[in-house]
């Protein structure tokens, strides 16, 4: 057991626990989701003592260096004195539109004040505490809502809650905003790479239109993968997207279909995109959606030229608490 | 062998002053970050050692080879033979088979980078001066 400084109060941490649960239940508003590691929402700075190998496990060398850590993987077996991540703000969001997509996605659109780059992602939380990580499919330059897309699992506590019982007008505190996966303008004749498969294209439609909107150069080639034609969620706006910009192109891709249907491509979308690009040296890429799928994408991008520094990537872990519902 | 202790000696005794270090001529951290790419692809593609470096945490990995790079490149790190040896003891198998492929693969980045066939036994001999901590023998 060892005790935190944290702000004002000090807290204890039983052994077998981490410095989050202690935090959590003495009261403190601390954004958090996956509690394993992996989504880096509980991410806190320490001030003085030595911290755990296995809290700064996956962290950059720049976060490393600045003493940046995650609460969740923290089990402090000295004296710690620490603070709240400084990036991260809470802020109040109001629902004001509730559209049901096809794919059984649901988009929600919500006021609010916060300030993001499109393509991070923020937690949404409901008043009971409940929290989810969604990412930014809206740019702030654009539109003045924040929109996320949500995909409604059947055993969803979050999802089927948002479905069901979230109305226009209810209120939500959303945390924020994470992740290093968003459009930076610092050269803009390279060309862009990106691939998502179910809402992980939800980030990629952000990067896209951010990445236009500042007057990209070079060309940007989007490969959008669902099991089936009718999950293509964001067909439509990709379509006028691409006929909109000349240096956008849009490649749909589904794992099943009975007909080759018009203007989709069918199979793996991996081994689609290595069809299109044997040779990425000097593409930047943005990988969203399951663990698996965003790994193998990252590596066969690498081995086929691109630099990693290049690569991007977000990637949707299940938090705990889905995976035990 | 004997050449790589005499350019070893040449590399430690500081007598030439006017000569610019190896890490110095090689161009510093902006050589690291450029030769780190091309060995992580190598190290990757060799099935011989591919397993050692096949990690999901891509990131993380690029971190510790270009650790690796800066002080093969006589630069300055933090490196103990402690640290080498703790580093490494949990790859099972790690044999001379490995070292070797490793080596092979760095000699065969800095070729592709332009590096002098001097420079590179320079490096080659200060991979091999951790040899044994890397075995843990």
């Amino acid at each position: 057991m060892a005790t935190v400084q944290f702000e004002d109060s000090m807290v204890s941490v039983a052994s077998g626990s981490n410095l989050l649960e202690a935090l959590l239940h003495a009261g403190h508003d601390i954004p958090n989701a996956c509690r394993a590691g992996a989504c880096q929402s509980c991410m806190m700075q320490v001030l003085d003592g030595e911290l755990p190998a296995a809290a700064q496990q996956g962290l950059k060398a720049t976060q490393k260096a600045q003493g940046y850590f995650l609460a969740c993987c923290c089990e402090p077996q000295t004296h710690l004195k620490v603070q709240r991540n400084p990036a991260s703000q809470s802020v109040c969001a109001v629902v004001v539109d509730k559209q049901l997509l096809p794919g059984r996605v649901l988009r929600l659109r919500l006021s609010s004040e916060l300030d993001y780059r499109s393509g991070q992602f923020v937690n949404l939380v409901r008043e009971d505490g409940l929290s989810r990580a969604y990412s930014l499919a809206s740019v702030p330059e654009l539109e003045p809502e924040l929109e996320v897309q949500i995909r409604i699992h059947d055993d969803g506590q979050f999802s089927q809650w948002a479905l069901n019982d979230l109305a226009v007008g209810d209120s939500l505190k959303v945390q924020g905003a994470f992740g290093d996966c968003f459009y930076t303008s610092e050269n803009m004749q390279q060309p862009l790479l990106l691939a998502g498969t179910g809402t992980g294209l939800s980030p990629l439609y952000g990067i896209v239109r951010d990445a236009l909107r500042l007057g990209h150069d070079g060309p940007i080639h989007l490969f959008a993968g669902a099991r089936v034609a009718d999950d293509l969620y964001l067909d439509k706006e990709l379509k006028s997207l691409a006929s909109a910009y000349r240096n956008f192109t849009y490649t749909p891709v589904v794992l099943e279909a009975e007909i080759q249907p018009d203007g989709i491509e069918v199979g793996d979308i991996n081994q689609i995109m290595k069809a299109h690009y044997p040779d990425t040296k000097g593409m930047r890429a943005y990988f969203c959606g399951s663990p698996e799928r965003v790994q193998k994408l990252r590596k066969q991008t690498f081995l086929a030229g691109a630099s990693m520094q290049d690569i991007h990537c977000d990637q949707f872990t299940p938090s705990s608490q889905a995976v035990a519902a | 062998m004997c050449s790589f202790m005499n350019k070893l000696k040449g590399l430690f005794s500081g007598k030439e002053e006017a000569k610019p270090s190896l890490y110095e001529r090689l161009g510093g951290q902006p050589a690291v970050d450029a030769a780190v790419d091309i060995f992580y692809r190598k190290v990757l593609a060799d099935d011989r050692i591919s397993h050692y470096f096949d990690s999901v945490d891509m990131d993380g990995q690029i971190v510790k080879q270009k650790a690796f790079l800066t002080m093969v490149f006589g630069g300055p790190n933090n490196y103990s033979g402690k640290d080498l040896r703790e580093g490494h003891k949990h790859l099972t198998g790690l044999n001379d088979t490995h070292f070797d492929a490793v080596v092979e693969n760095l000699a065969a980045t800095l070729t592709e980078l332009g590096v002098g066939g001097d420079d590179i036994g320079e490096i080659a001999g200060i991979a091999e001066s951790v040899r044994d901590d890397v075995l843990n023998r």
